[in-house]
């Protein structure tokens, strides 16, 4: 069967009325007027663009060659297309399978590359960040923290002591940045290290705490976090894959996948702020059982599940949620060398003196 | 005044070159939901081969002279497009607004005015985007196999829209208008189709009744509901949506004198376009596609694309003689890759 149709091949906007002849391989074309041949086109590299509703008319293109346009008239011609052309598709399918797949290895190739130097970001924190300018950002977050809240605790004879256990800890020029410490009236049983050597430790877990080594170990290891500048990282990643994440998808899963890469990758920065906290003590001549000793009771009740102390339990998680005690972490700190001279890292009267940090000024009322 | 069809030569019945649009919603949502699940599938990143496939369904059912045109655009292109914005454009923006905003945050001048510069090029990159997706677009736009094209690479119609919003913003938007009939000025005169040029001899003159109306409707509105209710919080949901609708369908006068104007003053080789809509049938489209698009909570969005193809198709003819014969093959280079920085501004949305 011969079909009429009207051939265009980009040339210009006219075209010419031509003689379609298909068959399963072949597209063979004669010009109505009757000069010349035009090319044959392989029936494979046809598809279809558009066909009316009717079955009246289907209009054809050309996969790798998109000049070429022919559109097909004629009663029934939708009909006789697809019996001539069973393997006729919408796009040349087939054609573009090979491309799409090297274009797809590519572009995860690219992403990949992408994802590793985004998380590889902060490692350039240091090189890149003056100290000064994280000195300067934390001391800017704390300003409003601590206006925000009048529960920064200021007892006197209490903050002489806890002075005492961080010189102890980090006498002077052993931290890359001065360290500022707060204890906050709270009683979540946490302790957080902030941009530019800030500290915040809550009271409840100076309460929670049977031994001041107890404190001084959680001490010791948020300076781990300050000394490898884990804040800053962590502040750079998150703003980094929260970028990615929110380009990939949209703004779709950015959240989760945030969250997620955050909170894996926060595990490594907690082994390094341990190693960091073991040295921290072991120079300072502090056993470092209390450490451990603390993180296993708090471990040890968060099983428990005592129905009457729910609300301990819940506010026990925060610190466990973010220093998550696995077995390894555990083990390291328990197998550390005993070490030649330790002392408990206050004495009992500071001590009693720490846990009354929170408490109103029993001397003169000076300042706030 | 804008030239209509009684300037058109006698025999302009012969001559009525109509569009026509021959899709349907229900051929259309097959695709709308493949491409949901294909995108939930691959945390979205499906969207650009998804995006691809609507186009290729609206342009295919677009016809012009009773022929369709062929969209030959490839998700391939939009993503590598994606990618390469991705890397050469916005990571170093960030990077450049994360220490500005260090520099900042350490009291340094220096960092305010690397921050303000940021985001100043944002605002010359959002137009630039917007015009390079035109110019993907139009390259990958077929009929009776000759391609579309908008020359010019951009960086001129970026430069005017940035100097242009501004001085719209000074003007309390007084100069909108204005600034929309140059930009689509030059927008219309680098438009080509094969050789065939499009032209645009309109100015922003026509566009002002029509535009103080829209304008006056808005502020008052705002007006009354801060006299009625103090202020927009106080106000529920569903007074701020009735708001907001009222606010669209004020500024619909403007928008339909701006389509009659443009279009009414477009040319295409010798022959005029005449647009015919009327307000009403605007606004039952805008309410319609708001609707289509609230109560599927954007799901149906193309849907509500191709209500508004299909409106343009059925308001739009071409009148007069086109030399059909003397219109050949662009010469123009068709960019590679497609529509990252739009994207990026999410302007890539058709
Ligand atoms: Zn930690």
């Amino acid at each position: 069967m011969r079909l009429n149709a009207r051939y265009f091949d980009g040339s210009n906007l006219e075209g010419q009325t031509v003689d379609l002849d298909l068959s399963p391989s072949l597209a063979v074309i004669r010009p109505v007027a009757g000069r010349g041949v035009l090319p044959a086109i392989p029936s494979s590299k046809l598809f279809e663009i558009h066909r009316s509703a009717d079955g009246n008319r289907v209009d054809l293109g050309v996969a790798d060659n998109h000049d070429i346009h022919l559109m097909v008239e004629g009663a029934g011609v939708a009909a006789y297309i697809d019996t001539a052309l069973p393997a006729l598709g919408v796009e040349a399918a087939a054609q573009k399978r090979h491309a799409s797949v090297r274009l797809l290895a590519i572009a995860g190739g690219v992403l990949a590359v992408l994802v590793i130097a985004f998380l590889q970001l902060e490692r350039l924190v240091p090189v890149l960040v003056p100290l000064e300018s994280e000195r300067a950002l934390g001391e800017r977050l704390m300003e409003g923290f601590v206006e925000s809240s009048d529960a920064v605790c200021t007892n006197q004879v209490g903050r002489a002591a806890l002075t005492r256990m961080v010189n102890r800890l980090s006498p002077e020029g052993t931290l890359p940045i001065p360290l500022t410490v707060w204890v906050t009236k709270s009683d979540w049983v946490n302790a957080f290290a902030m941009p530019g050597g800030q500290i915040v430790i809550f009271d409840g877990l100076i309460q929670k705490a049977q031994s001041p080594d107890e404190v001084a170990g959680v001490l010791a290891h948020e300076m781990g976090h300050v000394e490898h500048r884990h804040a800053l990282r962590r502040l750079v990643r998150a703003a980094g894959i929260g970028f990615l994440a929110s380009m990939v998808s949209g703004g779709v899963v950015g959240d989760v996948s945030q969250q997620l890469l955050v909170m894996t990758f926060s595990r490594e920065m907690e082994e390094e702020a341990d190693t960091a906290a073991l040295k921290t003590l072991a120079s300072a001549g502090i056993a470092s059982d209390g450490f451990a000793a603390f993180f296993e009771r708090l471990a040890a009740e968060d099983n428990e599940s005592d129905p009457e102390s729910l609300l301990a339990g819940s506010t026990l998680e925060s610190l466990l949620a973010t220093h998550p005690l696995s077995k390894e972490r555990a083990n390291k700190i328990r197998s550390q060398p005993p070490l030649q001279s330790i002392s408990p890292a206050l004495d009992e009267t500071a001590w009693q003196a720490l846990k009354g940090i929170c408490s109103p000024q029993q001397a003169k009322m000076d300042d706030s | 005044m804008p030239s209509d069809a009684n300037t058109a030569p006698a025999n302009a019945a012969a001559t009525r070159h109509t569009f026509e649009f021959t899709g349907t919603a229900g051929e259309m949502w097959p695709i709308v939901l493949k491409n949901l699940l294909l995108n939930i599938i691959t945390l979205s990143f499906y969207r650009f081969w998804g995006r691809t496939n609507v186009r290729r369904y609206l342009w295919s059912n677009v016809r012009f002279m009773g022929d369709p045109l062929e969209y030959t655009g490839r998700g391939g292109e939009l993503f590598v497009g994606f990618l390469i914005v991705t890397v050469v454009v916005f990571l170093p923006l960030v990077g450049l607004l994360t220490w500005a905003q260090a520099l900042m945050a350490r009291g340094e001048p220096f960092g305010f005015i690397l921050f303000s510069a940021g985001y100043l090029l944002l605002l010359w990159l959002a137009p630039l985007g917007l015009y390079r997706a035109f110019k993907y677009r139009m390259s990958r736009t077929r009929w009776r196999g000759v391609r579309g094209a908008q020359t010019e690479s951009g960086v001129r119609y970026a430069t005017e829209f940035f100097f242009y919003t501004i001085l719209t913003v000074f003007t309390a938007g007084l100069l909108l208008p204005f600034m929309e009939a140059k930009l689509y000025t030059q927008e219309t005169n680098n438009r080509r189709f094969g050789t065939g040029r499009f032209s645009f001899s309109g100015s922003s003159g026509p566009l002002y009744s029509a535009f103080l109306i829209s304008y006056a409707l808005v502020v008052g509105g705002y007006v009354l509901v801060f006299v009625i209710a103090g202020n927009l919080a106080k106000l529920g949901f569903v007074a701020i949506l009735g708001l907001y609708l009222f606010l669209g369908l004020a500024f619909a006068i403007y928008e339909l004198a701006k389509l009659k104007h443009f279009w009414n003053s477009t040319k295409f080789e010798g022959a005029e376009f005449v647009f015919n809509g009327e307000i009403g049938e605007l606004i039952k489209l805008y309410l319609g596609n708001i609707l289509l698009t609230l109560v599927t909570l954007g799901i149906a969005y193309p849907i509500a694309q191709m209500r508004v193809v299909r409106f343009m198709t059925e308001h739009l003819v071409l009148v007069g003689q086109i030399n059909l014969a003397a219109v050949t093959q662009s010469t123009e280079a068709e960019p590679g890759f497609g529509e990252g920085l739009a994207e990026g501004f999410d302007m890539g949305t058709i």
